[in-house]
């Protein structure tokens, strides 16, 4: 039984260079971004290409872990959990997958490819007022990334792309805003919030910031270019 | 508070310090088989008699996640940092929607274990003081905490066989490699348990209570430090 996911430091907003890398042979790949950035589209084209080049990959998305993802989806529909606890249900799931997953993975030498990471819980719930310094210790038990791509869009963009996607992702964003409202006047707003602190994200995490508002490929191109580069620099 | 500004609603913040709500929170903490439950059954019944209302709240009792908590363990599938933080968000909700509300209305809330629990078990598994500490900081401190002290063999007596074919792996530490015998295995991980209530007893001011005593002398202490504690309220 491993015990070795405890976290061994403290990660908080003054000091993200104190996150510790990882010292398993394979890569953890970060893509971030909002709803309507883009992501799964670019992500799935990532993997194909990753593939293609005969790396080994598995893929982690958010809240996809067995035990917990079940949960947190019936909450949200009863509307029925605070956004505290929420946070607390969305790093277990985090922690299901690696310490089941993401782990294994990485010690078989595979690039997991995981579609958003922590930057979403720091986005998303200090959005909905959980303390900063406290979102980041909770999850100061997360591996740190090797790279963390993050597509950037403006709320306009992404709000036009949502709504012209298929229902599941509208109905997701449609619940969130629905349990968060009374403090929050709409989703345009939670969202801006939310895009203004993934926007603080990208220099103490150094996370790289691609422009989302261009063509896919152009985008899928640009993200290639940086895993390239850094399988490279790392084999 | 310190995003007040952006606060959702800000109960749901972490904060550090006493409660401040009109009620009052007795926390009973003890290991497993130490004669909790029974003590603070009859604790209950007691404050009822005498018209105090009472919300009693018990460790993983969350209508939503501790389904998929008791799941998981009969599986054997939690790991460890996954074992902790499902229980925090367990916790989490039960602070949101059972004990803040009682407090609120001026109840006496009785909680069946509390975040020292939590503290000794993944301190037992080797989980950073500080970061648990943090981590549970949104917990309203309670009015009183009586721990039942017993130790691990004479716990072990009380019902090992009805123990033994539970079969919880995790309270008999069988999750951590200590020993492949369950007996031994209980008795060692017990054991670090205990030293860290023992520990905390100075570091949060826990009532300790010699739980090797008869029922009714256990409960005959703990009334008089709970009666001492509320009529210090009214005076």
């Amino acid at each position: 039984m491993s015990v070795t996911s405890w976290p061994e430091h403290r990660l908080s907003i003054e000091n993200p260079a104190s996150w510790q890398s990882h010292k398993y042979p394979g890569w953890l790949i970060v893509i971030e971004g909002v709803d309507g950035a883009g992501r799964s589209t670019q992500i799935d084209l990532l993997e194909l290409w990753l593939k293609v080049h005969g790396y080994g990959v598995l893929r982690s998305d958010w809240n996809s872990s067995k035990l917990v993802s079940r949960t947190i989806r019936d909450a949200r529909r009863q509307q029925s959990l605070t956004p505290l606890t929420y946070s607390v249900l969305h790093a277990t799931d985090v922690a299901a997958r690696q310490e089941s997953e993401i782990i294994p993975a990485l010690r078989a030498g595979f690039v997991v490819l995981a579609d958003r990471y922590v930057y979403t819980a720091f986005a998303r719930d200090t959005a909905r007022g959980v303390d900063r310094d406290w979102i980041y210790n909770l999850y100061s038990f997360a591996l740190r990334p090797d790279l963390a791509v993050y597509l950037q869009v403006s709320t306009d963009l992404s709000l036009e792309r949502i709504r012209g996607m298929a229902g599941e992702v509208s109905l997701e964003q449609a619940d969130e805003s629905a349990s968060v409202r009374g403090a929050l006047r709409s989703f345009r707003e939670f969202q801006d919030r939310v895009i203004a602190e993934y926007d603080g994200l990208i220099d103490p995490f150094q996370l790289v910031a691609i422009d989302s508002s261009q063509p896919m490929r152009s985008v899928q191109q640009q993200i290639r270019r940086k895993v390239d580069t850094y399988l490279e620099e790392r084999s | 508070m310190r995003e007040a500004a952006m606060s959702v609603d800000e109960r749901l913040v972490p904060a550090v310090g006493g409660h401040g709500y009109p009620g009052k929170l007795i926390v009973v903490e003890g290991g497993d088989r130490s004669g909790r439950s029974t003590q603070v059954e009859l604790l209950v019944q007691w404050l009822e008699k005498h018209g105090q209302p009472v919300v009693r709240t018990d460790w993983s009792t969350s209508p939503h996640i501790s389904k998929a908590i008791h799941k998981a363990k009969a599986e054997r599938a939690l790991k460890t940092v996954t074992f902790s933080l499902f229980y925090a968000a367990d916790f989490a909700d039960r602070v949101a929607n059972v004990v803040i509300p009682a407090l609120e209305r001026a109840e006496v809330v009785v909680a069946d274990r509390y975040v020292y629990t939590a503290f000794a078990r993944d301190a037992a598994r080797g989980a950073d003081q500080d970061w648990l500490r943090t981590l549970y900081n949104f917990a309203p401190q309670p009015d009183v905490v009586l721990y039942l002290a017993v130790t691990p063999a004479v716990r072990l007596q009380r019902e090992p066989s009805a123990a033994i074919k539970s079969r919880d792996i995790y309270e008999f530490g069988l999750d951590l490699g200590l020993s492949a015998d369950p007996q031994q295995s209980f008795e060692l991980y017990q054991q670090r348990v205990f030293d860290e209530f023992d520990r905390m007893t100075g570091e949060f001011g826990l009532t300790t209570i010699d739980g090797e005593q008869d029922v009714k002398s256990i409960q005959r202490e703990m009334r008089d430090v709970v009666s001492a504690m509320l009529s210090a309220r009214t005076a």
